[in-house]
């Protein structure tokens, strides 16, 4: 295995200092289930990794107030999460089931078990890859990414931080603190669907994130979508048709809306109409349990 | 026959330290002055070696040696005929070549991706990483044959020169790229056909499949204190492995040792070599211990596969079910070298007919190279293949002649002195046939009626959805225990009594390949049985072929059935010597299995087995019709083991031989294009998880003694996966009305079918 060096920071000036060493290839570590098997593969080839986990506040899941950065301008307490909390804290976590409930599903389907033990939300997210779970759930969510580079943090929403295929907006020596969503009426109902050709441990080959969210008599309806195309993907034309109702005839126009967002590819894991069907099948199945659950 | 040890689940001899971690396997031994070891594949499927330099990567600090082609001193091998390299490349004493065999032409020229062609020594692993990537190869680049069908073509090229046959392989005959040629003749099929009231005809295609042992190949070499250069590893036959390094070494089997410690899986795997000679190599020239481990990918890149299969099948029955016929015409692809694609086509050619009563069969079975990872050993061993063709053939043939799976199988199973294809009955009863049939059919819902045995309805449960359709299926099979076609299976056994006025402690040497599934454990029982001894006073020396004589190999589910017998006439032996005082009292015994013959070139006809096991699995399905996923709610697996040793360890090996059937039926997909393996890694190739598994799994276990067994135990470990793809493949289309003729069952190949199907 490629050898690099392991750096343990004990403060932020410290960690972005050990990012950004001139000349180095440097990665952020927290759960490290994408690194070990990245660089044993000699995919990844870092001369150093930093371990931002033990970094303060990294794993918290809480409620904040509106901050001048992210959740500006809310007047309830948005849902904070930690850039190193572990999908199985996140999966299990009542605040994120309450405030955020497409989000802990999403994380439940991350890997088996053991990666939910391990692997981090801000893991995810920095990797980018198109078929994380829980990314196209942070798009629905319309999440605030909070982010920190030498002196001052800022915040990227999440719709602008995938960029492509394991490219994000952060800039060198940037890290995730954590991710703001913000509050949601109550009566919003989500749901995470995804499929893969193994039910256990198995690389989505699509995922699905769809939320209902009341809103003036009706419903305002988001769509996300993961690895059909090279980053995940909000669905505006098909929430848009969803806006005038969810009878069957529009749901299904609203699926054919999803099914032309969709640009999947084949590979090893599906072949792109495998994929397209795929897209078809979840957003029906998504949209149905949800419409059932309209009261 | 249940005794005091023989039948009770006692505990693993090794769960105590393998639970601990303290269990050493091959890639944990350290030694003073060990050097590591790194092999440079050739990562391309076929090319000539013009020039192998390695100036660059001897000259790195820290690299102590690189071994070539031109270092080996006799640079062939092969479990079953040396067609393979050790390493590829020229030869450093064309003299030394010319007697290899074939004249020593094309052992420059590398066949698939896995071929070998420089072996580096040094300080650490690192730095022998670093000197792999120093090597410069220059290649001339060979057309790629990577389906076995162009390799039949006459203009396709040929991959390897027109060896020498040998007569105790007859069916290996070199012809063009036809590496072995298996074939049945009996009665007249075409005649059959033309009377026959219902025939069925189909093409499959049967896929490959990775071991995926838990253990990737590893070892140490060095040279012992008595001048012996021995290899720690794993392996299935430490005396066929000491066979093959002292030939491609040029020394004495005396000079050579093997040992096996703790090993983690083989499931056939570990039938043909990997790290041992080029081990025994670096050992022997540099006088210092040499460690190598694979990596997953090296592992799966590196040791063959179950074969990929493509058959048509044609056969006839009467209107009232009687089988009239049976043609199959089989390809196997046996990839760039020959393993032992020669026996598995055996026993392919053996059981694609099913053990069924058919006047008139005509098979031909042809194992061809290409430039593919070469198809070889994998629990089953043709088996599964063949048992495929038989069952979707039957399941088939059932649903053309409106009857149950169950009564045509009842009707047309062998009995009593019924002639199998090869002229020969079943050597013992055969009642497991009928018996596993009826249990495993029974254990998913099926119910004898007044018209006999009929098939659950399978109706929709409370919450399913419309889409998701449900259906059971099943499949019979059978598969021979022990080496055959005339090979005299034996096995060795001594025991070492000692004590005074009582006896104090027995000693077991056996040569015995623990791969996990317990041998030791059993071997253990069966001593302490044969003794009449307290287990606790009955150990086992290691495998190691220093101390030990041939067991034989740790394959074809014959190791419970082959050392129990030896150890049975050891301790006989030993118990009568220390009645006459002898102390301590040694005896040595080695069993030999019932003769067999081997069969016709032209017709088949032999006796070519001295025992079978029996088995039926039988499954229930339910298919997401939108997705194509697959869901198991039950399965069932009974087996006719004879007797169980160890009921505990019996029940793993049939939970784990579904298992393993189950993944090669559904996710298990192993994609090969143009020589190059695309699955290399575990995120890629996908065994079964916990979640993938049936809910539930029974076990049956059916106790037919088996006449020459010890205690009337036969071999089992292979049977539970053989008839598991022609049981979903049969449940498939209960539920949704397809016949999926090709798989793995992948969601995606499953939708595919519904789609076509609309």
């Amino acid at each position: 295995m490629h050898p690099f060096d392991y750096y343990k920071p004990k403060d932020f000036d410290e960690a972005f200092a050990m990012l950004t060493q001139p000349g180095k290839k440097v990665i952020p570590l927290a759960g490290s289930t994408d690194i070990i098997p990245m660089v044993r593969d000699e995919r990844w080839l870092p001369d150093a990794v930093v371990d931002i986990k033990g970094l303060p506040g990294l794993r918290d899941i809480k409620l904040v107030d509106s901050g001048p950065l992210c959740c500006a301008g809310q007047t309830a307490q948005c849902l904070y999460i930690g850039a190193a909390a572990r999908m199985n804290e996140i999966a299990h976590s009542e605040l994120v089931q309450q405030y955020a409930s497409v989000l802990a599903q999403a994380a439940q389907e991350v890997g088996h078990e053991q990666v939910r033990n391990r692997a981090t939300l801000g893991g995810n997210m920095g990797t980018a890859s198109p078929a994380g779970d829980t990314l196209s759930a942070l798009l629905v969510l319309e999440a605030d990414v909070l982010v920190k580079g030498k002196d001052e943090e800022r915040c990227i929403p999440a719709l602008k931080f995938f960029l492509g295929p394991r490219k994000t907006a952060l800039q060198p020596g940037e890290i995730i603190l954590g991710v703001q969503v913000p509050p949601l009426p109550e009566g919003t109902l989500g749901r995470y669907l995804r499929i893969s050709r193994r039910k256990g441990a198995d690389l989505a080959i699509v995922g699905l994130s769809v939320m209902a969210i009341p809103a003036e008599g009706g419903y305002q309806w988001r769509i996300g979508l993961g690895a059909v195309a090279p980053t995940p993907i909000r669905v505006p034309e098909a929430e848009t048709i969803l806006a005038t109702g969810h009878d069957e005839a529009t749901v299904e126009k609203a699926i054919q809306a999803t099914l032309a967002a969709a640009r999947p590819i084949d590979d090893i894991r599906a072949t792109a109409a495998y994929r397209r069907e795929m897209v078809v099948q979840l957003t029906r199945r998504a949209l149905q349990d949800i419409i059932a659950q309209i009261p | 026959m249940e005794g005091k040890y023989v039948g009770q689940a006692v505990t693993r001899i090794d769960a105590r330290s393998k639970v601990t971690g303290q269990a050493l396997y091959p890639g944990d031994f350290v030694m003073e002055g060990m050097l590591y070891m790194k092999l440079l594949f050739a990562g391309r499927p076929h090319a000539r070696v013009l020039r192998v330099d390695t100036e660059k990567a001897e000259s790195l600090p820290g690299v102590v040696a690189v071994f070539t082609s031109r270092d080996v001193p006799f640079n062939e091998y092969g479990l079953q005929y040396p067609d393979q390299p050790v390493l590829v490349g020229p030869p450093g004493d064309p003299e030394a070549a010319r007697q290899l065999v074939g004249g020593g032409i094309g052992r420059d020229e590398v066949r698939f991706v896995g071929d070998q062609i420089a072996a580096v020594v040094a300080e650490s692993e690192e730095i022998a990483a670093q000197a792999v990537d120093l090597i410069a190869v220059e290649y001339e680049d060979l057309p790629v044959l990577s389906d076995p069908r162009d390799s039949l073509k006459p203009d396709a090229p040929q991959l390897h020169p027109k060896y020498p046959g040998v007569s105790y392989h007859p069916e290996l005959v070199f012809e063009g790229n036809i590496a072995s040629r298996h074939r049945i003749r009996r009665g007249d099929v075409d005649a059959a056909f033309a009377q026959a009231a219902v025939v069925v005809e189909s093409e499959y295609e049967i896929p490959g499949q990775e071991h995926i042992f838990l253990q990737p190949e590893a070892g140490v070499g060095y040279v012992d204190d008595e001048g012996r250069v021995t290899v720690i590893t794993s392996g299935q036959w430490a005396h066929e492995d000491r066979h093959q390094v002292a030939h491609a070494l040029g020394l004495e089997e005396e000079q050579v040792r093997i040992i096996y410690p703790a090993i983690g899986g083989a499931f056939g795997g570990k039938e043909d070599l990997s790290v041992h000679i080029v081990l025994a190599l670096a050992a022997w020239k540099l006088h210092r211990p040499v460690k190598l481990v694979w990596s997953r990918t090296e592992s799966i890149i590196g040791h063959h596969k179950r074969h990929h299969v493509f058959a048509r099948a044609r056969w006839a029955a009467a209107a009232d079910g009687t089988l009239l016929a049976a043609e199959n015409y089989v390809i196997a692809d046996a990839g760039g070298y020959v393993y032992t694609t020669n026996k598995v086509m055996g026993n392919l050619l053996l059981t694609c007919n099913g053990p069924y009563k058919i006047p008139n069969v005509k098979t031909d079975v042809l194992g061809v190279y290409t430039n593919n990872i070469p198809g070889g050993a994998f629990r089953g061993f043709g088996a599964p293949q063949g048992n495929f063709i038989a069952e979707a053939q039957m399941n088939k043939l059932a649903e053309a002649l409106g009857m149950d799976p169950v009564e045509l199988r009842l009707l047309n199973v062998v009995q009593g002195d019924d002639p199998m294809p090869w002229g020969k009955p079943l050597p013992d009863d055969a009642r497991g046939l009928v018996d596993t049939l009826i249990a495993a059919a029974k254990a998913v819902g099926w119910q004898q009626t007044e018209q006999g045995w009929q098939a659950p309805a399978c109706a929709p449960r409370p919450g399913d959805p419309p889409t998701l359709k449900r259906g059971v299926g099943l499949a019979l099979g059978v598969k021979n225990v022990g080496f055959s076609f005339g090979y005299q299976e034996n096995a060795w056994a001594a025991i070492e009594l000692r004590g005074g006025r009582e006896i104090e402690a027995a000693v077991v040497y056996a040569a015995s390949s623990d791969v996990g599934q317990g041998t030791r454990t059993v071997i253990r029982q069966m001593a302490a049985e044969a003794l009449n001894l307290p287990l606790e006073l009955v150990t086992l020396e290691p495998t190691d072929t220093g101390i030990t004589e041939s067991s034989g190999s740790c394959s074809a589910s014959r190791m419970t059935f082959m050392i129990g017998n030896a150890i049975k006439g050891a301790a006989e032996a030993a118990l009568q010597k220390w009645a006459d005082e002898d102390r301590p009292a040694r005896a040595e015994y080695t069993y030999l299995a019932p003769k067999t013959t081997p069969i016709d070139r032209e017709t088949g006809y032999g006796d070519p087995n001295f025992s079978y096991g029996y088995v039926t699995v039988a499954t229930q399905i339910a298919v997401d019709t939108l997705t194509g996923q697959l869901y198991f709610p039950k399965m069932a697996c009974a087996n006719d083991v004879g007797q169980a040793i160890n009921p505990r360890l019996l029940t793993g090996q049939i939970e784990g031989g579904v298992i393993q059937g189950l993944g090669w039926a559904t996710t298990e997909h192993f994609i090969e294009k143009d020589g190059y393996p695309l699955t290399k890694t575990l995120s890629t190739y996908l065994v079964p998880t916990i979640v993938d598994i049936p809910d539930e799994l029974e076990a049956i276990v059916i106790e037919n003694p088996e006449p020459h067994g010890p205690w009337g135990a036969r071999g089992m470990g292979e049977m539970p996966l053989i008839p598991v793809a022609a049981a979903v493949q049969a449940a498939l289309h209960h539920a949704v009305g397809l016949w999926y003729d090709a798989f793995p069952f992948t969601t995606e190949r499953v939708l595919r079918g519904l789609k076509l199907k609309e």
